[in-house]
């Protein structure tokens, strides 16, 4: 989860904005000197950097089951060549069969026995037989999309969750879903933008630091290579700057996107759950650099609820929303999902990381209970038990993979595309190593947080959208009917119904199984 | 089965039926019947299917005996594919992934018939319609099969059931008859363990149905 204000806080000693009464009414805060700059730079997988925590809030496999795997009368076999006609009549007589026929675009027979012979035996009869080249049942091939992506082997929370199975059924969903990711931007195009850097105060250590002002600094920016594609991203919206490029300034929307819908199977980088579908990046959440540069807006109650509506009034069906505060409850982010689920949108909801900081409920994912159409996520490590931060309550409905590198190292956690962050917080290492940030260097960053187990739900549903079920209550209905159930039996504090099962809820239900 | 053998058992069958002249003794025909099957299972049939009811195709041989007595073997498919569901609030959400439901009974029967005979004393013509009731028992098999699924996961069971039946034959040619059958199955617990059932959902558990068919009977 993040913060609805980025951790610290932050002095800008130059007031870039003046007070602004209406949004709307705004002029545009900033310019792109260029809408080109050179593709992204891939500086690979970052699996050896040290466990990032969770966002803190300072207030607040599967293999094919046992069974028939082969057809029942009939097997597949080769002669010699120049066996006689007569003499494989008389092979054939070993095994009862009947006929034999030649398929098109095959250079072996299928020999048709009888239904209560089985075929294993009768393959292995045949396979002795000096004319026979080989024999075999004929085995049943089952599609089982394991993507091609280089980096997915590092990808444990997908399996977790039997994706590849849940992929054979629906595919990565379509471009017809359009998933709405809340968050800190998504880096979805390239540019360059020109701005002043003013010098700024710390108070987050425990020692007030000040940072020099930069000058006039052009910020390259560029779409995150796996998950940019043709159409790929649509309506794109941002409240903290009030314009229509979300920029992402942090990289955790991006990472939080790139687990719904990083583009998959195409040869590069990692996987995605809902690959197929179109991503509308919808900024509400600011980060350092938005404050740093000035950034007219913060990500607060208003902000989110208003980014919800938009987003729901430009056709997203899915609202991911890895985001949360402590505190006092939100009646106005309380009505802005209601909003949502009410116009045919489903809404995932970070659970919260704060379970070692007093556990104290968190806004808005309480209010999912309430509300049907929107879950609250908990998050789980490859062991499949709750992560150490993952919080916990009564309004937890769902968990799925958040990562738990306590327990499980750097590679414990969730990994996606997104900045290297050697070159985005500049800031990390102290005013002496500070410069100017680069939003067009990406690695695979593993990150862990209820935040990374919400793209999964988000996903989740849109893979349920597509494929048929068009109710957001419905669709959280049949989440929670399918879950594995983990920790207590039943519904738990923990983990809710239990821990996603993606694929035994796109199969749904048969008549007798 | 699949269905070239079953009509080759069927064509069997009536190829097998041979007349018998001797009304009086034992006689031996074959049939063949066409109908629809509306299934006990309604809710759940229609789920999946769209519609409770099908078509189903059958057929076999019977003996008559003394008596007016007739007893018959048969056996009938009724295959359909239709999708996988998510049922939520009454409401049925289509998933887009085929579910083919295979039933095919096996049944012996033993009907009486009713064949009027002039009384004594009495001019009159026989009737050229013969009622007939019987019942009897049978073993359905029942598979259901989704595009997706794992071994484990396809259903294959054969249950036992009994079942009522009626109906009025009457002669269309020397060698050939024409029924039209009515029966009622109950085939008690067939489905309804497993969590992803839909017969479970609605508490539907009898594989059973109305079946009402018109019966070629070849023979005399």
């Amino acid at each position: 989860m993040f913060l609805f204000k980025s951790a610290g806080v932050l002095t800008v000693l130059t007031l870039a904005v003046g007070i602004v009464t209406a949004q709307d009414s705004t002029p545009r805060y900033r310019t792109f000197i260029s809408d080109t700059t050179l593709p992204g730079v891939d500086t690979g997988m970052r699996d050896k950097d040290a466990p990032r925590p969770p966002r803190p809030n300072p207030t607040d496999v599967i293999t094919r089951a046992s069974g028939e795997a082969y057809l029942r009368g009939s097997i597949a076999v080769k002669f010699r060549p120049g066996t006689a006609p007569a003499a494989e009549r008389l092979m054939m007589d070993r095994v009862g069969a009947t006929t034999m026929e030649a398929p098109p675009y095959a250079d072996f027979q299928i020999v048709n026995i009888d239904e209560n012979t089985d075929p294993e035996t009768a393959a292995a009869t045949l396979a002795r037989q000096p004319d026979v080249e080989y024999a075999q049942a004929r085995y049943k091939i089952h599609p089982m999309f394991v993507p091609n992506d280089p980096l997915y082997s590092q990808q444990w929370n997908f399996p977790a969750i039997d994706m590849e199975h849940a992929w054979d059924l629906n595919p990565g969903a379509a471009s017809s879903i359009v998933v709405a990711v809340l968050d800190t931007g998504v880096a979805y195009r390239n540019g360059v933008l020109r701005r002043d850097v003013p010098s700024w105060r710390d108070f987050f250590g425990s020692n007030l630091v000040t940072y020099p002002a930069l000058g006039t600094v052009d910020i390259p920016f560029a779409a995150a290579p796996d998950l940019a594609g043709p159409n790929r991203f649509v309506a794109p919206r941002d409240f903290i700057w009030n314009d229509t490029d979300p920029l992402d300034f942090d990289g955790h929307g991006t990472h939080v996107a790139g687990t719904i819908g990083q583009l998959t199977n195409n040869g590069i980088g990692v996987a995605g759950m809902a690959f197929n579908v179109r991503i509308m990046p919808v900024k509400v959440i600011d980060s350092m650099w938005d404050g740093i540069l000035g950034s007219p807006f913060e990500g607060t109650d208003d902000v989110v609820a208003r980014g919800v509506r938009y987003a729901v009034d430009n056709g997203a069906k899915v609202l991911n929303m890895s985001i949360g505060r402590s505190g006092a409850p939100s009646p106005l982010l309380q009505e802005a999902i209601i909003y949502a689920t009410s116009h045919g949108a489903f809404v995932s909801i970070a659970a919260g990381n704060d379970f070692e900081r007093g556990n104290p409920a968190q806004w808005p994912a309480a209010y999912a209970p309430s509300i049907r159409g929107a879950v609250a996520v908990a998050a789980t490590g490859r062991d499949r038990q709750r992560a150490y931060y993952s919080s916990t309550g009564s309004f937890v409905e769902l968990a799925a993979p958040g990562g738990n590198q306590r327990t499980g190292g750097t590679t414990g956690g969730i990994v996606q595309q997104t900045y290297d962050f050697a070159f985005v917080d500049t800031f990390a290492n102290g005013p002496t190593r500070y410069g100017p940030p680069r939003f067009d260097i990406f690695s695979y960053q593993f990150l862990q947080g209820t935040s990374m187990s919400t793209p999964h739900v988000a996903g989740f549903a849109a893979l349920l959208m597509q494929q048929g079920i068009t109710s957001p209550a419905a669709v959280e209905a049949a989440m929670e009917q399918f879950a594995t159930d983990l920790g207590t039996p039943g519904v738990d504090q923990q983990y809710g119904h239990g821990l996603i099962n993606p694929r035994a809820s796109l199969r749904g239900l048969g008549l007798a199984k | 089965m699949n269905r070239a053998a079953f009509a080759g058992a069927v064509a069997f069958l009536l190829a097998a039926a041979v007349p018998c002249r001797a009304q009086n003794g034992i006689t031996l025909r074959g049939f063949a019947d066409a109908g629809l099957t509306i299934f006990t299972a309604s809710q759940s049939f229609k789920a999946v299917l769209g519609s409770p009811a099908g078509a189903v195709f059958g057929g076999g041989l019977e003996v008559g005996l003394r008596r007016n007595l007739v007893l018959s073997v048969g056996a009938s498919r009724f295959s359909r594919t239709g999708q996988r569901v998510f049922v939520f609030q009454d409401q049925v959400f289509k998933l887009n992934e085929p579910d083919t439901i295979t039933v095919t009974p096996f049944q012996v029967s033993a009907a009486y018939r009713f064949i009027t005979r002039p009384r004594p004393g009495r001019v009159s013509r026989p009737s050229r319609f013969t009622p007939y009731a019987g019942g009897g028992l049978g073993w359905y098999r029942f598979s259901e099969t989704s595009a997706h699924s794992t071994a484990d996961e396809d259903e294959k069971t054969t249950n036992a059931g009994y079942h009522v039946l009626a109906g009025v034959e009457t002669p269309v040619r020397r060698w050939m008859a024409a029924a039209v059958d009515a029966q009622w199955s109950i085939v008690p617990n067939a489905f309804g363990d497993s969590t992803s059932s839909l017969a479970r959902l609605y508490d539907e558990h009898d594989l059973g149905g109305f079946t009402l068919s018109v019966r070629i009977i070849v023979g005399q």
